[in-house]
């Protein structure tokens, strides 16, 4: 839990190296694919509508918490690829502070290349779960 | 004549859009059910009418709108002649299937009463599904969803019990070919079994006009729709055949320039078919479109393409069935045009994803078909192979290549 030593953009830059040096596109799917597999899986009872966030064509479900103003996020998603990048989140984000989050500009799915073959609805509902994750970081902090 | 791989390669010499790679591999276009490829005769004949002909149609007295006039007139006989209509009066353009069928739906909200029957199949795409169940909740009409059998055709003895069972029934409208499986059905005796409740019938035959027997007289359907892009076409044009008699009880739904014949501060009078149904400018460059793709299919032979399609859908049916873990869906008498499959622990839009970065388009998702795939199927979604004639034997074995290669990838991750 946590990666508190290194900041938002460190991982990010980390993430985006590893998946550039791999190069062609099914290389690079499968090395997300090891993140998809590496993800627990929520169980059914987190699994609710009350979870979900709206707007994404695959199903993606987020818990978010925010403890001594770290952000605490657990993700799971009905799709390999999206549980990959969710993984990929929870490495980035888990354990920040909810100011660091609410305010990150989250760059390592464009710079690694990830979103360039996914289609416009996976765009967006990626988009919309990143926008969820920052929206209650921001109320978090607002709340301190 | 018969359409062989090295005939298939020159007439790919037609579609530029094919020879082209996608992810560092060759394009393999195996998504023909949402939409096919237009070959450049047709793109030249649309850029050839913007070029020296266009005009609006059916007002001016100049000699442009004259001949732009012309040129959608002999698209809509070509269109007459390709599904061998009686008169073209009884072809209207429009925007595409879709828009045909909503357009005899709401035509038909004023004489559908209370307690009247819509029947419609299991296997429809939503197009010819939502508008008949919105139809009967504007009218009070009963809503019935004819089943499927164990192979998933329509079960034609649940058919008949729904007509029997029917007070009145207003409408049938079912299509020709599904969408998801391919499963075809036989029209004709359909037609025929509806036509002894005196109820007429829609054929939606989307799916089934590039490949399949389209003949309204044989079938002797009283509506027929489809979609010009799905037959080499450009997008944004369909037509709606309409028997004449049938035709004529319809009131126009859409009102405006071109369908009126005489308007006073009192009243209006319509047109005659076909003109009443084409309120405003039609989509004529589409129309010419359609036109010059119907020219393109007869010079390749629709009797060779049928042939081509059935071929290349049942070999990529056996080679599917190699697949460990792949469910085909549905195992109909007669398949045509498409196929869907699911495997039980992957997703089709991980599936897609990933083929695309082989090169091959296929569909994932719920194929506008959800009563079909939620209810009688139980799956969330599907992944869709649709062949066209200008696809190879050889781009089936790259794609199958490549289910084997992205499929166990998917498998263990999901573990």
């Amino acid at each position: 839990m946590g990666n508190v030593q290194k900041s938002i953009a460190e991982l990010q830059d980390k993430i985006v190296d590893d998946f550039l040096a791999i190069g062609d596109p099914l290389s690079q799917y499968e090395y997300l694919l090891e993140f998809a597999a590496s993800l627990p899986k929520l169980d059914a009872q987190n699994k609710i509508d009350e979870n979900l966030v709206e707007g994404c064509q695959s199903r993606v479900w987020l818990i978010l918490e925010c403890k001594n103003d770290r952000l605490s996020l657990t993700a799971d998603s009905d799709t390999l690829i999206v549980r990959g990048i969710l993984n990929l989140l929870i490495e980035i984000l888990d354990g920040q502070s909810c100011s660091e989050v609410a305010a990150a500009d989250l760059y390592f799915l464009r710079e690694a290349n990830l979103m360039m073959t996914f289609n416009e609805a996976r765009r967006k509902g990626i988009g919309s779960a990143i926008a969820s994750i920052k929206a209650y970081a921001a109320s978090q902090t607002n709340l301190g | 004549m018969k359409l062989n791989e090295g005939i298939v390669e020159g007439l790919r010499g037609d579609f530029p859009i094919l020879s082209q790679e996608i992810n560092g591999h060759p394009l393999v276009y195996l998504d023909n059910g949402a939409t096919t490829q237009v070959p450049d005769p047709v793109l030249r004949a649309i850029t050839r009418h913007y070029r020296t002909d266009n005009a609006n149609v059916h007002r001016g007295i100049h000699t442009l709108s004259e001949r732009s006039t012309a040129s959608l007139e002999r698209a809509r006989e070509k269109v007459r002649a390709f599904v061998n209509a009686e008169s073209s009066d009884e072809i209207v353009f429009t925007k595409g299937t879709t828009d045909s069928i909503n357009i005899v739906a709401r035509a038909l909200e004023e004489s559908v009463k209370a307690g009247d029957t819509v029947v419609v199949s299991a296997m429809e795409h939503h197009a010819n599904f939502v508008p008949w169940q919105q139809l009967c909740m504007h009218t009070g009409a009963h809503f019935a969803v004819a089943p499927l059998d164990e192979r998933g055709d329509v079960d034609r003895c649940e058919l008949k019990r729904l007509l029997e069972q029917a007070k009145h029934v207003a409408i049938v409208a079912i299509a020709h070919v599904s969408n998801v499986t391919g499963a075809v059905n036989p029209a004709a005796d359909i037609v025929r079994l509806v036509h002894a409740y005196d109820s007429p019938i829609l054929i939606d035959a989307a799916q089934s006009v590039r490949h399949e027997e389209v003949d309204v007289r044989a079938l002797d359907c009283d509506f027929l729709c489809f979609s010009g892009h799905k037959m080499l076409g450009p997008t944004g044009i369909g037509v709606l055949y309409g028997k004449r008699g049938e035709f004529e009880k319809l009131r126009p739904v859409e009102y405006g320039g071109e369908m009126v014949d005489v308007v006073t501060t009192q009243a209006t009078t319509f047109e005659k078919l076909p003109l009443r149904f084409e309120a405003g400018t039609p989509n004529y460059t589409g129309a010419i479109g359609l036109g010059a793709a119907i020219d393109y299919l007869e010079g390749v032979g629709r009797e060779a393409i049928r042939e081509r399609e059935h071929a290349l859908l049942a070999y990529t049916e056996k080679r599917l069935n190699e697949i460990e873990g792949l469910t085909l869906l549905g195992a109909p008498k007669r398949r045509g045009g498409c196929l869907s499959f699911a495997f039980d622990s992957i997703h089709p839009f991980d599936l897609a994803t990933l083929m695309d970065t082989q090169g091959i388009a296929l569909r994932s998702g719920n194929q506008c078909a959800q009563p079909l795939l939620h209810e009688v199927y139980q799956v969330q979604n599907v992944t869709r192979l649709t062949p066209a004639f200008y696809n190879t034997f050889e781009e089936i074995d790259l794609c199958i290549a490549a289910v084997k290669r992205v499929a166990p990838l998917l498998a263990t991750a999901s573990r």
